[in-house]
């Protein structure tokens, strides 16, 4: 006969402990998505690839052996450097490379690295700078964003704001699931002097 | 089984279903969905034409039959059409058809395999590309999609146009004498349009746009970017006609009286009337 003890004792303990991870960590992704639409535009449904990663990284976290408070420390710091360096990033990075339409609110994601006709115009005097372009000329191209920047380098944009997008919501479900996950090991003080109080077994 | 179970579960089945919305979304191109640009006279021309078959024929034609009609149907009115767009921009054929004149989406789809078809063949003629490089391989596309359409009634399943015309495009770059322009599948038709009624007062005898970025590359290469021949872009339409337009244009009328207005168009606010009224003394947004 199969053992399923280890099994169902790790899968109640994971039961109750891993919703006050998990629920925080999912809602913040979902109301910055849902109400404040600040998912990256690229994939279409990058949130919900975010959250299947954010369940991923709870697994990891329940698992994570920490040995005592003083290296869970360490790792809570770094985790939250790390999450504040892509909270960071993330931002920046949206706030030079993403534009909203003006008609529907699409969102197209700009580029670094400019066209041949794009620099042309520099040259003579038309734009003055590249790759950072006024959303004027955005507007002049119906915002098809391959006008002015190349192929590549509005795919790496895409790719990076969707690594750091997601490499912040999974670094906090990290951050929450190995600190409860510690908790939760830790032996319950009342039920260590109730063990002090009991009387010597035989 | 606990909530938190619960919770899993649902987040597994969210995921799936992510993945499963994000497959075709990955690399797709934003935009191309929202045109619908309805030139509704090829449509209606096409109607006809197909009706005026049907009636000449006392049997009902079988699938490969009405395809072909109304393939030859759309292709005739295409070349009108597209003889009567500049065609200067497009110095190569190009396998997908950027919104103009489109199909609504609402068609069955029959007829809009019918007229991606005739599209592909109307600009492939019209850059004369001899029929023998690509008759074989669309007559043989169209064969199986067809076969496909007999298995499958649900109209929603819909071939995947944009592969096939990359594939052809591929094909035939490769096969192509050195004389003959590169054939292209570009589908980016600009991202975020909306559809605008674009109208102008006297009727003109001719009016062109052009994208306000193909005007600022051609003052860049030191073109004049009113000279229709050499500046790359100009259209020229009909009015009135629906357009799915956003962002700057650049436009040229000539009245019948000889004068010329030129100037631009600005479609950048959606509290805008969706009318866009041309006139010997400006543009009126109404």
């Amino acid at each position: 006969m199969v053992n399923l003890g280890s099994f169902d004792r790790f899968a109640k303990a994971f039961d109750k402990h891993t919703l006050f991870a998990l629920i925080p960590a999912l809602a913040i992704t979902f109301v910055l998505d849902l109400v404040f639409s600040l998912q990256p535009p690229w994939p279409k449904s990058s949130t919900y690839i975010t959250a299947f990663l954010e369940l991923a990284a709870m697994f990891l976290a329940y698992f994570a052996p920490v040995k005592n408070k003083v290296s869970l420390w360490r790792i809570q710091i770094a985790l939250f450097l790390s999450i504040f360096a892509c909270f960071i990033g993330y931002f920046v990075l949206y706030s030079f490379f993403v534009f909203d339409t003006p008609l529907n609110g699409e969102r197209v994601v700009a580029g670094f690295q400019c066209t041949r006709e794009a620099l042309a115009l520099v040259r003579s005097d038309l734009i003055e700078s590249c790759p950072f372009l006024k959303e004027e000329f955005l507007a002049s191209a119906q915002y098809e964003t391959e006008a002015l920047w190349t192929r590549s380098s509005i795919v790496a944009v895409e790719i990076a704001l969707f690594f750091c997008w997601s490499t912040l919501f999974i670094l906090t479900t990290f951050l929450f699931g190995i600190s409860i996950a510690f908790m939760a090991r830790q032996p319950e003080k009342r039920s260590r002097r109730a063990l002090d109080r009991a009387p010597p077994s035989g | 089984m606990g909530t938190a179970s619960m919770v899993w579960m649902a987040g597994i089945a969210a995921a799936v279903f992510a993945f499963s919305q994000a497959a075709p979304s990955i690399g797709a191109q934003p935009g191309s969905e929202t045109s619908q640009n309805s030139l509704s006279t090829v449509q209606d021309m096409g109607h006809l034409a197909m009706e005026e078959a049907g009636s000449r024929s006392p049997d009902e034609p079988t699938a490969s039959q009405l395809f072909d009609i109304q393939k030859a149907a759309f292709f005739a009115v295409l070349q009108a059409e597209l003889l009567n767009v500049d065609r200067q921009y497009l110095a190569s054929p190009n396998l997908i058809n950027c919104g103009f004149p489109q199909m609504e989406d609402d068609a069955p789809r029959s007829e809009r395999f019918a007229f991606d078809m005739a599209y592909i063949e109307s600009e492939l003629r019209l850059h004369r590309y001899p029929a023998s490089l690509w008759k074989p391989a669309i007559r043989n596309h169209e064969q199986s999609i067809l076969q496909a359409f007999e298995k499958n009634h649900d109209d929603r399943v819909f071939p995947e146009h944009e592969e096939f015309a990359r594939e052809l495009s591929r094909l035939l770059n490769r096969q192509r004498p050195k004389s003959l322009p590169k054939v292209e599948a570009v589908g980016e038709c600009g991202a975020g349009e909306d559809i605008y009624i674009l109208k102008s007062q006297p009727t003109p005898i001719s009016l062109r746009i052009n994208s306000r970025w193909a005007t600022l590359v051609c003052i860049g290469q030191g073109i004049t970017p009113y000279d229709t021949e050499k500046c790359r872009g100009w259209r020229a339409y009909r009015t009135p006609t629906k357009l799915p337009m956003v962002g700057l244009y650049t436009f040229q009328a000539t009245w019948p009286d000889g004068r010329i207005t030129r100037g631009e168009l600005d479609v950048s606010d959606a509290e805008l009337a969706k009318e866009i009224n041309i006139t010997p003394e400006g543009v009126v947004y109404e």
